[in-house]
């Protein structure tokens, strides 16, 4: 049963990491950000690069940062080419627009690195925990989220730029009447988000494999931790994540057969990722029952 | 008669109608007036079927009025405006006219595919009516403008021609006159003295109180959610209590 | 030649079924679909999974056009409740539910390797095929949007709460699109199906539902024969590319990606700088003198 807790803890971070972004997009400007899925795979490329190019070969922690900040100006690029001119438009525009972002980014990073898979050359040793195995990677990830987000936390909670943030998040239109710098607190947001996912993309990357088509793996999953967490809830993104994980791994895990009928049965494996899905569109249909007829007020 | 008795509604912790009850009779204009925040527009939504009421009856006639469902209390008879006009923008000014005609039999799937010719008769009468109404408001000639290009008082009156395509026993009208020069105010006064004169149901909520003082057989004021007065507009120029509430003061004090 | 014009075509016209399956549901009605694609491939397996079965085409014909607006429906259900950016992601999960279900399913719908499905050998037959299809969805889809019908969904779009307003229930309508709209995209999917000889789950990805958004996008929202334009544009880059990657000689997978990349560039730059597409949503106007 560690085991069990051990895989879910390592999952929840690597697709923490990338949700809190989700959800700190939409807490300030309101619409679902497909394209920041590609920030993640951005990130998992821009590492490699940095760590494998001859002559460069950072180290992979330096070539981590390196990538993350690259990817956080590149959110910012795409923030001043598209999204600030679409300010006035609906979320179910912005929406659609950031499907374009996405696809775009996708194909140029495939066309530029190629559809197969690479793999990252990190030493790693195995540890034994009771009944439990897991690696020295494993303990890195779940360490490197924990970090991170109680710096997120940290910064959004007791510093004024991250309040500034938060109440542009409330109540945008006060908040800038009240002298709170709305444009550039955006552009903060994006760093802040593209870096975050570029790590985590990394981290999955790093862990399993890196190709183009890690996007699909990774979107559903993200979505649902954020949509469990509520999609401007940043935390509330790391707790789906956590709440998302604990469901697919126990789910496989438990041993329903012997429950019910004495003979052992487990679902098969292969369900573990209807469980993303239906937990998305679960959560969905049973969370807005409230929230949204009063939107609609 | 239109009559809602004893509206409760709150929001969370506030308490925007208390105990609310006013009613209205076929052939009178029915003004509902009150400073802002007083439950006006929240009133004319509990009628109206956006908001659920916590508790109180809506009828017509002497019939219930659906709660909660708009397109049922519209068929009931029942049509309103809003305070910033609800239009479809990029349609024309005579589509959105057609739009309010009820019970188009166009707009069934089956009689579409299969009685073309009755979805034509259909649609000629209505138009025919939507030129005369669009011609008695004055827009006759913006019949092929986008809603979106008129000025905002000839919007409202748009948004009076498409509630009165469908022929309504009672009318909410939420601040017709906000924000619309003085001619097009004396428009809408005169559209509804015909109304009322007709033997229709009109509940208005203004600011305007020319208009209120013109237009109105009978006043209800509410403040803080609650009814504090009633009466003819004349009686309620003199009572204390109203001039209280607008000059910033609690009703109860 | 003649067989480069004749496949064109073809797909042209599957593509273009698809543009108006989209139309009717988001350009007339402000549905925001990220699922299209599921429709697309229900029809597709209906006739695979039929012919697998032994039966006669139009039966998996029949039950491909059956299925698709009863999960219509099921989708739909959940609109009336949500706002429009969560209802995307519903559709967005059903089709992925749509796509491992396929796939862990191989007895029935042969898995990741796909189905065979009876091919029409004749080109110029599957293209007379292809066109018959499309013409019967256009004649459908204008005459939606010609109709009092057709302005009750605009009405749903602008504005649901006057829609109430005026007495109609927004649900019914976006309830009655999206059962048309999936139909049309069954029925190219079954077409699809019998034209490519091959049904499998990479040719229904989420990327070829963000193919028709850019169709869409780029021919005009709202305007039936705008989108069929935009699909034209979009298949004849797509194959013009892959005649330039045999020329240029550079590899096939390259010029695929930058292709796509065009796509979501395309579908951006509309976006920006002309939201009502290359051919606009028409105004319709009344003449007084006819009635």
């Amino acid at each position: 049963m560690i085991q069990v807790l051990v895989n879910s803890v390592v999952y929840a971070s690597e697709i923490a990491i990338i949700a809190v972004g989700v959800s700190l997009c939409y807490s300030i400007l309101r619409f679902a950000n497909f394209a920041h899925i590609q920030f993640a795979v951005v990130g998992g490329y821009l590492t490699y690069s940095f760590a494998t190019i001859p002559g460069l070969a950072l180290p992979l922690p330096l070539a981590m940062l390196a990538s993350a900040v690259m990817t956080g100006l590149m959110a910012i690029l795409i923030d001043i080419l598209v999204f600030s001119r679409l300010r006035n438009t609906s979320a179910e525009g912005k929406m659609i627009v950031s499907w374009g972002v996405a696809l775009f980014i996708r194909s140029i990073v495939a066309a530029i690195y190629g559809g197969s898979a690479r793999v990252f050359d990190v030493p790693s040793s195995t540890i034994v925990v009771g009944d439990a195995v897991f690696t020295t990677l494993d303990v890195i990830i779940a360490c490197a989220t924990l970090v991170l987000m109680v710096a997120l936390h940290l910064f959004l909670y007791r510093t004024r730029i991250g309040s500034g943030l938060r109440a542009l998040a409330s109540n945008q239109e006060l908040a800038v009447t009240r002298g709170i710098p709305g444009d550039r607190l955006i552009r903060l947001m994006w760093f802040l988000s593209g870096s975050l996912a570029a790590i985590g993309g990394s981290l999955i990357a790093i862990q399993t494999r890196l190709q183009p088509s890690m996007d699909l793996v990774i979107m559903l999953p993200i979505f649902a931790a954020v949509t469990i967490g509520g999609l401007s809830n940043v935390f509330g993104a790391v707790v789906g994540a956590l709440i998302l994980s604990l469901a697919q791994n126990f789910l496989i895990w438990i041993d329903f057969g012997t429950l019910f009928f004495g003979d052992p049965w487990h679902i098969p494996t292969k369900f573990r990722d209807y469980v993303a899905v239906l937990a998305l569109v679960l959560v969905l249909l049973l969370r807005s029952r409230s929230s949204a007829a009063a939107a609609k007020r | 008669m239109l009559s809602a008795t004893d509206i409760t509604l709150s929001f969370g912790g506030f308490m925007a109608l208390r105990g609310v009850t006013i009613e209205a009779k076929p052939g009178t204009v029915t003004g509902l007036i009150g400073p802002n925040g007083s439950g006006k527009s929240t009133l004319l939504n509990v009628i109206g079927g956006v908001y659920v009421p916590d508790s109180g009856e809506l009828t017509l006639g002497n019939l219930p009025l659906p709660i909660g469902r708009p397109d049922k209390v519209a068929q009931a008879g029942i049509g309103r405006t809003f305070q910033v006009p609800r239009l479809a923008h990029r349609l024309t000014v005579f589509q959105n006219m057609l739009a309010g005609e009820r019970d188009h039999c166009g707009e069934r799937i089956a009689d579409l595919l299969l009685r073309p010719g009755k979805v034509k008769a259909q649609e000629k009468q209505a138009s025919k009516r939507a030129t005369a109404m669009l011609e008695r408001l004055g827009l006759g000639h913006k019949a092929n403008d986008y809603a979106g290009s008129l000025s905002g008082g000839q919007q409202k009156l748009l948004t009076m021609g498409m509630l009165l395509m469908s022929d309504p026993a009672a009318l909410l009208l939420d601040e017709p006159a906000a924000g619309v020069n003085p001619v097009l105010i004396e428009q809408q006064v005169a559209l509804l003295k015909a109304l009322r004169d007709e033997g229709r149901i009109i509940i208005l909520i203004e600011h305007n109180m020319e208009m209120i003082a013109n237009v109105c057989d009978h006043v209800f004021v509410l403040d803080g959610g609650q009814v504090i007065a009633e009466g003819t507009p004349a009686e309620i120029r003199g009572n204390e209590t109203v001039i209280r509430s607008y000059l910033g003061q609690p009703a109860n004090s | 030649m003649l067989d480069f014009a004749v496949y064109s075509i073809t797909i042209i016209a599957v593509w273009s079924i698809l543009a108006l399956s989209l139309n009717i549901q988001f350009g007339m009605t402000g549905l925001v679909n990220f699922g299209q694609i599921l429709p697309f491939a229900l029809g597709a397996y209906a006739a695979g999974i039929a012919a697998s079965l032994g039966y006669p085409w139009w039966i998996g014909a029949l039950a491909g056009l059956i299925a698709a607006p009863l999960i219509a429906l099921l989708v739909i259900m959940p609109a009336q409740r949500l706002a429009q950016d969560y209802w995307a992601l519903i559709t967005l999960g059903a089709a992925e539910i749509f796509r491992l279900t396929v796939l862990n399913t191989p007895a029935l719908t042969g898995g990741a390797d796909g189905l065979i499905v009876p091919r029409i050998i004749d080109p110029v037959l599957a293209m007379t095929v292809a066109v018959a299809v499309l013409i019967v969805t256009f004649l459908l889809a204008q005459r939606i949007s010609s109709s009092p019908y057709g302005r009750m969904l605009r009405v749903v779009r602008e504005d649901e709460i006057l829609a109430s307003t005026l007495g109609r229930s927004p649900i019914r309508y976006q309830a009655s699109v999206s059962v048309i709209a999936w139909m049309m995209a069954a029925a190219a999917g079954v077409t699809y199906a019998h034209i490519t000889g091959y049904v499998a789950p990479s040719s229904f990805t989420v990327t070829e539902t963000f193919i028709i958004w850019t169709a869409v996008i780029l021919g005009g929202p709202g305007r039936n024969i705008g989108v069929i334009f935009g699909a034209a544009i979009i298949q004849l880059l797509g194959v013009s590319s892959r005649f330039i990657a045999q020329w240029i000689d550079l590899p096939p997978d390259l010029i695929a990606n930058l292709r796509l990349a065009s796509f979501g560039l395309v579908l951006v730059l509309m976006f920006l700088y002309r939201p009502q597409g290359l051919i606009p949503e028409a105004k319709q106007v009344h003449d007084a003198e006819r009635d």
